[in-house]
C-alpha cells in the first residue's frame, strides 16, 4: 500500500533493532520485536499507522491473552449442563430457570480495571464499572446487579496517604457511576496488604437478565450471505480520551504515569443510562423484526477492534468509513477515529433496510444529540463477503487486510520457575489477653466492617433485591417480578493465601465462593474469574500463575454437587490481568478473585447471617484446625503472612457444602455464615452484629468442646467451615441430615437475649463485650480511610 | 491574607458542558452562550494574627504532590500564596463569573483534618471552599449582556429565571470584573447568609 | 381506570419498579419519555417523577430537569388538583420548579441541599424511619396509613436537605402542616441525631408538599419498599419481624411491604378499587 497523509506506513521492515526500538517508542507501540516480526509476516509488507495500533491492541496482554490463553485452556472446566455460552465472548450465559413459559438465563463478566484505578482512581474505577456493564448489555441482557473486589494497600503503612486517596477514590468512582446507572450493588470484598501500595486492584462482576431465545451473539450473522447489513455505531462522539488504553492496561505501572494523561478515559453514567433505555427498546425492536442481527460494545481498541471482531466471528469482512463517525469538534487523525477507547460506545451489525428506523430509536426517540453534545447513532460500515478488512479515510483504505489476519491472535509459551520454599513460619507468641485481641482484629483493616464503603452504594435500585451486600454472605436478588425464582452471587480471594500456596490458596477461594452462596440457600451454578498477577515474563510469577490456575480448575471440578465424577462448577467468564507491581518491580500478591453465581428455585428461603432469635443454639460444622498460616491471627500477631494453610480435602468440603444448602433450603436454619477470615470468633461475631440491622440479640460462645488446642487457634482458625443458627426444635433434624452426608455438627453456642458476645473455655470468660461497643469499634476500623 | 487555590479540570467537564447547553434553551433571541468553565476555589485562611507564610510552602507542596486537591492527570490549579495573589481576582479573558458558596459554613473541616494528618501547616486556620461559573457571553449587541445572562442563568427565582445557583442552598457574588480579595474573603466568611431578595 | 404517568426524564433509573408499584395497587401506569408531545400529559390522572440522576444531577439535582417542558406541563396540570409525587430525584425536580411548596406561585422556595452528616457528607444509601403527618397532603399521600405507625423505607440521595432561606417560608411549612412526613427513630420520636435524622432537613423533614396538598417531594424511595421481599430480613421492629416469620413463605414476601401505603393511599384517592387478587 502506498503512503498517503491519510495512511502513513510505517517503516519496520527496514529497520534494525536499534532503529525499531526507536520507531516503537516514537510511535507509543508497546508490540515486542519479535511480534513486529510476526506482523511483517502476517501482511507481507510494512503495515500503515492505524494498523500496527491495531496489532498493538489486538495483541496486548489485555486483548489477546497471549501469555495465558495455554494455562487457562489446559486446567480450567467451562462447560457444564448449565452453560449456554462459556468464555470466548464478552460474558457467560447460564441457564436460570422458567417463568410463565419463557426460558431466561443469567449472564456475568468479570473485568479488571487496575493501572487506571492506580492513575486516575475515580475514573480508573468508574470506567471498570462502565465497560463491565456494557458486556452484559451487549449480550441483549439487563444489568441486574454490580460488585466490585477492591484490593487496597496498607492505610497504615508507608505510603498511606496516596493509598488513602486511593480508596476514597476508587469508593467515589464506583458509587458515581454504578448509582446513577441505576444498577444496584450486590457486594464485594476488599481486601488491605502492602503489596497493593504502588498498585491497586479494582475488579468488577456484572450480571444480568435475558430472556434465553434473546441472547445476542457479538458477530455478523449467516444472514449477510443473503442481503446487505451495515454496521450501525452508537453512543458517544469519538474522541481522542482513552486512546491507547488498552496497552496502558498491560503496562507497568511507573513514575511516567503523570505523562500518560491523554489516556485518561471520561466516563459518563448519565449518558450509559440514557443507551441502556434505548437499547432496550432498540433490541425490543430488533426482536421483534425477526431478522438476525449483532451487537458489540467498544472496549479496547474501539471501532477498529470491534469491527473486525464481528466480522471475523461470522465469517465476513468489512469497510468500515471513518469520514461517517460521529465525533465531537474539530480534526482527529484517524488512528484515533479508528482505535481510541472513547466510552459509551456500542455497535450493531443488521440488515440495511432496518438501519433508518434503528438511527430513530436513538437519535429522535431517545435524542442522544440532546442529551450529549454530538452524541447520535449512524451507519459507519458496511459488511463484505470476501472477507477483505478496510478502513477507509476520505477515500483511502488506512487499514486494508484479510480480516483473518488481523484477528490472528499471538500466543507466547512463558518459563515458568517454582519459587523457594518458605522458611517454616515461626510459633505464634501465647495470647495473653483475648478482650484485647479481640477488639484489635475486629477493628483491623480486613476484618472491620465494610458499612463505612458500602453505604456510598445504591443497594435498593430496581426493586429486586433480597438480600443485600453486608446482610448475607451472598447478595440475593429476584430479577423476574412476579416469579419466585431467585439468583445469588459472590465474589472472594484472600491474596494472603495464594502468596502463601497458588494452589491450595485458588482452591479454598473457590471453596469459600461456594460456601457463602450456599449460606443463602442457593445452589451453585457458575463461576468467574478474574487472575491478577505480576509480570508473566517473571518465571516465578508465571509459576504461581499456572499453579493458581491448577487450584481453580481443579477445585471448580472437586467442588461440583456430584463431586469430580459430576459435572464441575464451570467457569464461564473470566479476565487475565498481568503486569501489576510496582515501580521498583516487585509484583502484588496473585490475587485470582472468584465470584460464583448460584440459584434459588423459591427464593423465600434465603436467610441472612443475623441472628434471629433469643434462644436458639448455633451449631459449627468444620473442625477448628491448628494450621494458621496466612490467617488474620498471624498477621495481627506477627506482622507476617505466611506459613501452612488450613487443609481443605475436596471430598469433605463438597459434602459440607451441600449438606448445608439441602438444611438451609429445608428451613431448618435460621441464620447461616461461613467460617473464613478471622475464623469461628469474627464468624460468630458478625453473626452477632447482624451487619445490615440489628435486632439488639447477643451471642454466647463456649468453645471448651472444639478440642484441646489453643484458645486462640479454635477461635482464629480459619479452617473451612460454617456457624449454624438452628431452632431447638430442628436440631434433630439437621443432626440426622449432617449424619447422613457424613458432616460433623457440634453445639457451639446459644443466642442470648441481651446485645453481648462472650466467649467462655472451661471456667474462663476470654471475650465479653457489649454489641453496641464492639459495633463502633467494628465499623470505625476502616472509616478514617474512606470519609 | 488567605492563600489561594484554583483547580478546574482538564478532561472534559460535563456538568460545565450539561450547563452551556441547559443555560444555552434558556436565553431569549439573539443570546449566546458561548463557553461555560467551572473552577473550584479554595481558600487557606491563617489563624488571627499568623502569617500565612507559615505554611504556604508546605502546602504548595502538598497540593503538588499529593492528590488532596488535584490529580493532576485529570485537574490543572493554580495557587497563590498570600503575597502571589495581589488585591484583586480578575476574571479570565473574556469572562464575566458568578461564585457561588454553601449557605452553610464554607469551612471543609474533613478535607483540613486529613490534609493535618500528613502535612504540618502551622497556622492554618480554616479551607474554606466556593466554586465560580466563569462564561463567555454574548448579547445582540455583540457585548456580554451579562445582566440578561445574570438574570435567566444567575440565582433561582422562578422555573424560567435562574439556574446556576439555588439561593435556599447556596449564596452567590458577582464576579462582573475585578474583584477584590478581601471582598471574596468576607463572603466566604460570613457565617449565615441572610435569604437574598426575590 | 385510574391511570398514572411516569415520567422518564434522562437519566432517572427507578422508573420501572415505581410503574411496577403503582400497578401493584391497581392504578395503570406508563412510562412516558421526557419528549413524547406533552399533549400525551393531559390524558392522565396522576404524575409520578421517580427517582435516580436526572442530567446525572450536574449543576444541582433537579436544576437541569426542572426547565424541561414536560416538567413545565405537569406542573399545569398539577393546578387543576391532579396528584403528582416526586420521589427522591422527582422530589429534587419539583423543589426546583417551585410547585412544591406553592405558597407564592412561580417563585423557587425550597432546596433539596446536600445532607448534613457528621464526618463525610455526601451521598448514603441506608433504611431509616418516617412517620406521617396531618396536613394538606394527607388524604392523597397517607390516608391508608395510621399516623401511628412507624414505618422502615430505604433512602438514596446526596442531596436530600430540604431548607428554605425564607424564614416565613418555612414558618408556613410549618403552621400549614405541609411536613407531611418526617424522620423519626426506630421507636417513633422525632430523629434527633445521624442516622435517624438522615441529612438535617428542616423540621425533620422527609417529604413536603404544597399548600393544596396534591403535590408530594418525597425523599425516601417508598417503591423500594412495597413488597414485603424488599424488606431487611434483621430489621427491628413489626416489619422486621413480619419479615422474619415470611422466611419460606413466598406468597407473604410477594405481598405488600411497609412502603406500599403511598400507593395505596393514591389509588383510593383516584378511586381505584383494588384489581382481584392484589392486596391493597
Amino acid at each position: 500500500m502506498p503512503p498517503t497523509a491519510e495512511a502513513p506506513v510505517l517503516p519496520f521492515a527496514e529497520a534494525d533493532p536499534p532503529a525499531l526500538k526507536k520507531l516503537l517508542a516514537q510511535e507509543g507501540l508497546r508490540l515486542a520485536p519479535g511480534e513486529v516480526a510476526t506482523m511483517l509476516e502476517l501482511l507481507g509488507r510494512n503495515p500503515t499507522r492505524v494498523e500496527a495500533i491495531l496489532f498493538d491492541t489486538m495483541w496486548s496482554e489485555h486483548c489477546s491473552y497471549k501469555s495465558s490463553r495455554r494455562v487457562l485452556k489446559a486446567y480450567l472446566p467451562t462447560e457444564s449442563p448449565e452453560v449456554i455460552l462459556g468464555p470466548g465472548e464478552d460474558a457467560g450465559v447460564v441457564r436460570f430457570g422458567t417463568h410463565k413459559g419463557v426460558e431466561y438465563a443469567l449472564v456475568i463478566g468479570h473485568e479488571s480495571h487496575n493501572h487506571p484505578s492506580q492513575v486516575v482512581p475515580v475514573e480508573g474505577a468508574a470506567t471498570g464499572i462502565g465497560g463491565i456493564v456494557r458486556d452484559i448489555n451487549c449480550m441483549g441482557a439487563e444489568v441486574i446487579g454490580v460488585l466490585d473486589a477492591l484490593r487496597f494497600g496498607d492505610p497504615e503503612g508507608p505510603r498511606a496517604a496516596t493509598v488513602r486517596e486511593i480508596i476514597r477514590g476508587v469508593v467515589d468512582g464506583i458509587w458515581q457511576y454504578g448509582d446513577p446507572l441505576g444498577v444496584p450493588n450486590l457486594g464485594g470484598d476488599v481486601f488491605f496488604s502492602g503489596r497493593y501500595d504502588e498498585n491497586c486492584l479494582v475488579n468488577v462482576v456484572a450480571l444480568g437478565i435475558v430472556r434465553a431465545d434473546q441472547v445476542v451473539r457479538s458477530r455478523v450473522p449467516e444472514a449477510a450471505k443473503n442481503e446487505p447489513y451495515v454496521m450501525v455505531l452508537v453512543g458517544k462522539p469519538t474522541d481522542e480520551t482513552g486512546f491507547g488504553g488498552a496497552s496502558f492496561a498491560s503496562a507497568i505501572l511507573d513514575e511516567e504515569a503523570e505523562g500518560q494523561r491523554g489516556h485518561v478515559q471520561v466516563p459518563d453514567p448519565f449518558l450509559k443510562r440514557v443507551l441502556f433505555e434505548a437499547n432496550r427498546a432498540a433490541l425490543a425492536w430488533l426482536h421483534a423484526q425477526g431478522d438476525p442481527f449483532g451487537f458489540k460494545d467498544l472496549g479496547a481498541g474501539g471501532i477498529a477492534c470491534v469491527s473486525s471482531e464481528l466480522a471475523a466471528a461470522g465469517g465476513f469482512g468489512m469497510d468500515v468509513d471513518l469520514d461517517l463517525v460521529p465525533t465531537p469538534e474539530g480534526e482527529f487523525p484517524s488512528e484515533v477515529l479508528a482505535c481510541s477507547e472513547t466510552q459509551e460506545r456500542f455497535a450493531f451489525v443488521v440488515p440495511e433496510r432496518l438501519a433508518p428506523r434503528l438511527l430513530q430509536i436513538y437519535n429522535e426517540e431517545y435524542a442522544l444529540p440532546l442529551v450529549y453534545h454530538r452524541a447520535r447513532a449512524a451507519v459507519v460500515g458496511r459488511v463484505r463477503t470476501d472477507g477483505r478488512y478496510r478502513i477507509l479515510r476520505a477515500g483511502q483504505a488506512v487499514c486494508d487486510a484479510p480480516v483473518e489476519v488481523v484477528t490472528a491472535g499471538i500466543e507466547h509459551d512463558r518459563p515458568r520457575r517454582r519459587r523457594p520454599a518458605a522458611p517454616p513460619a515461626a510459633p505464634l507468641p501465647a495470647v495473653r489477653d483475648h478482650d484485647a485481641l479481640f477488639r484489635k482484629l475486629i477493628a483491623s483493616p480486613n476484618l472491620a466492617s465494610r458499612e463505612p464503603i458500602v453505604r456510598y452504594y445504591d443497594t435498593e435500585v430496581q426493586g429486586r433485591a433480597v438480600l443485600r451486600a453486608g446482610e448475607a454472605d451472598a447478595g440475593v436478588l429476584a430479577p423476574i417480578p412476579g416469579s419466585k425464582l431467585g439468583c445469588a452471587i459472590t465474589v472472594d480471594g484472600n491474596p494472603w493465601y495464594v502468596a502463601a500456596d497458588p494452589y491450595w490458596g485458588t482452591a479454598h477461594v473457590v471453596a469459600e465462593s461456594l460456601r457463602n452462596l450456599v449460606s443463602v440457600g442457593a445452589r451453585p451454578i457458575a463461576l468467574t474469574d478474574c487472575l491478577n498477577f505480576g509480570n508473566p515474563e517473571d518465571p516465578e510469577v508465571f509459576d504461581d500463575f499456572e499453579r493458581s490456575v491448577q487450584g481453580l480448575g481443579d477445585a471448580a471440578r472437586a467442588l461440583g454437587p456430584k463431586g469430580a465424577a459430576g459435572p464441575p462448577i464451570a467457569i464461564v467468564s473470566g479476565n487475565v490481568s498481568f503486569y501489576n507491581e510496582s515501580s521498583k518491580g516487585r509484583a502484588i500478591e496473585p490475587s485470582p478473585i472468584v465470584a460464583a453465581l448460584g440459584v434459588l428455585d423459591d427464593y423465600s428461603v434465603a436467610i441472612t447471617s443475623g441472628l434471629k432469635r433469643a434462644g436458639n443454639v448455633v451449631v459449627l460444622t468444620g473442625a477448628r484446625e491448628a494450621r494458621l498460616g496466612a490467617s488474620q491471627l498471624r498477621h495481627a500477631l506477627t506482622g507476617e503472612t505466611g506459613g501452612q494453610l488450613p487443609t481443605l480435602d475436596f471430598e469433605r468440603e463438597r459434602r459440607r457444602t451441600y449438606a448445608v444448602l439441602d438444611a438451609v433450603r429445608q428451613g431448618f436454619v435460621l441464620a447461616c455464615h461461613d467460617i473464613a477470615e478471622g475464623g469461628l470468633a469474627i464468624t460468630a461475631f458478625e453473626m452477632a452484629l447482624g451487619g445490615f440491622a440489628s435486632q439488639g440479640l447477643g451471642l454466647q460462645l463456649p468453645i471448651s468442646a472444639l478440642g484441646d488446642t489453643p484458645s486462640e487457634v479454635r477461635l482464629y482458625s480459619e479452617a473451612p467451615g460454617f456457624l449454624l443458627e438452628v431452632r431447638k426444635e430442628f436440631l434433630p433434624r439437621l443432626m440426622d441430615l449432617f449424619g447422613q452426608c457424613e458432616v460433623d455438627a457440634t453445639i457451639t453456642g446459644r443466642v442470648l437475649e441481651e446485645p453481648r458476645f462472650r466467649v467462655l473455655d472451661g471456667g474462663a470468660t476470654l471475650i465479653d463485650i457489649d454489641l453496641a461497643e464492639a459495633s463502633r469499634l467494628h465499623s470505625d476500623g476502616i472509616r478514617p480511610y474512606v470519609e | 491574607m488567605s492563600a489561594v487555590l484554583l483547580t478546574r479540570l482538564k478532561i472534559t467537564d460535563l456538568t460545565a458542558l450539561t450547563a452551556l447547553e441547559a443555560g444555552q434553551r434558556m436565553l431569549p433571541e439573539g443570546h449566546t452562550l458561548e463557553r461555560v468553565v467551572r473552577e473550584e476555589l479554595f481558600l487557606f485562611e491563617p489563624e488571627p494574627g499568623a502569617d500565612p507564610a507559615s505554611f504556604e510552602e508546605n502546602l504548595h507542596e502538598a497540593i503538588e504532590t499529593s492528590n488532596f486537591f488535584v490529580n493532576p492527570n485529570k485537574e490543572r490549579f493554580r495557587f497563590l500564596t498570600s503575597g502571589e495573589r495581589g488585591d484583586k481576582w480578575s476574571p479570565p479573558e473574556g469572562a464575566w463569573g458568578i461564585l457561588a458558596r454553601s449557605r452553610d459554613d464554607t469551612r471543609d473541616e474533613g478535607l483540613r483534618a486529613r490534609l493535618l494528618r500528613e502535612h504540618p501547616l502551622p497556622g492554618l486556620a480554616a479551607v474554606r471552599r466556593a466554586r465560580a461559573w466563569w462564561l463567555w457571553t454574548r448579547g445582540p449587541a455583540g457585548d456580554s449582556a451579562r445582566e440578561v445572562f445574570y438574570e435567566r442563568l444567575g440565582p433561582l427565582r422562578g422555573p424560567a429565571h435562574g439556574l446556576l445557583v439555588n439561593p435556599h442552598a447556596e449564596a452567590s457574588l458577582k464576579l462582573f470584573g475585578d474583584v477584590a480579595w478581601k471582598d471574596v474573603e468576607r463572603f466566604l466568611a460570613e457565617p449565615a447568609l441572610q435569604p437574598v431578595a426575590a | 381506570m385510574a391511570r398514572a404517568a411516569v415520567l422518564q426524564i434522562p437519566g432517572v433509573n427507578c422508573e420501572y419498579e415505581t410503574a411496577r408499584a403503582l400497578e401493584a395497587v391497581g392504578i395503570e401506569a406508563r412510562i412516558v419519555r421526557f419528549n413524547e408531545p406533552s399533549s400525551v400529559l393531559s390524558e392522565f390522572d396522576a404524575y409520578v417523577l421517580p427517582g435516580g440522576f436526572a442530567f446525572q444531577d450536574r449543576i444541582r439535582a433537579g436544576a437541569v430537569a426542572a426547565k424541561l417542558p414536560a416538567v413545565e406541563r405537569i406542573a399545569r396540570e398539577s393546578e387543576s388538583g391532579k396528584p403528582v409525587v416526586g420521589i427522591c430525584n422527582g422530589a429534587q425536580v419539583l423543589v426546583e420548579t417551585g410547585i412544591v411548596p406553592g405558597i407564592h406561585p412561580g417563585r423557587v422556595e425550597l432546596a433539596l441541599a446536600p445532607n448534613r452528616a457528621p464526618r463525610r457528607p455526601g451521598y448514603q444509601c441506608r433504611w431509616i424511619h418516617v412517620r406521617a403527618h396531618e396536613g394538606p397532603g394527607r388524604a392523597t399521600f397517607s390516608s391508608t396509613l395510621s399516623l401511628e405507625e412507624t414505618v422502615p423505607l430505604p433512602l438514596a440521595h446526596g442531596e436530600g436537605r430540604f431548607t428554605t432561606a425564607d424564614p416565613e417560608v418555612r414558618a408556613r411549612i410549618e403552621s400549614e402542616g405541609l411536613v407531611v412526613f418526617r424522620y423519626v427513630d426506630a421507636a417513633g420520636r422525632p430523629a434527633a441525631r445521624y442516622p435517624d435524622d438522615p441529612n438535617g432537613a428542616m423540621l425533620q423533614a422527609a417529604g413536603i408538599t404544597n399548600v393544596a396538598g396534591n403535590v408530594l417531594a418525597f425523599m425516601p424511595h417508598p417503591e423500594r419498599a412495597a413488597w414485603l421481599r424488599m424488606m431487611p430480613q434483621d430489621w427491628p421492629g413489626p416489619w422486621g419481624e413480619r419479615r422474619r416469620a415470611a422466611i419460606g413463605n413466598i406468597d407473604a414476601l410477594e405481598g405488600p411491604g411497609p412502603g406500599r401505603f403511598l400507593f395505596t393511599s393514591l389509588a383510593k384517592r383516584l378511586g381505584v378499587t383494588a384489581p382481584q387478587g392484589v392486596a391493597v
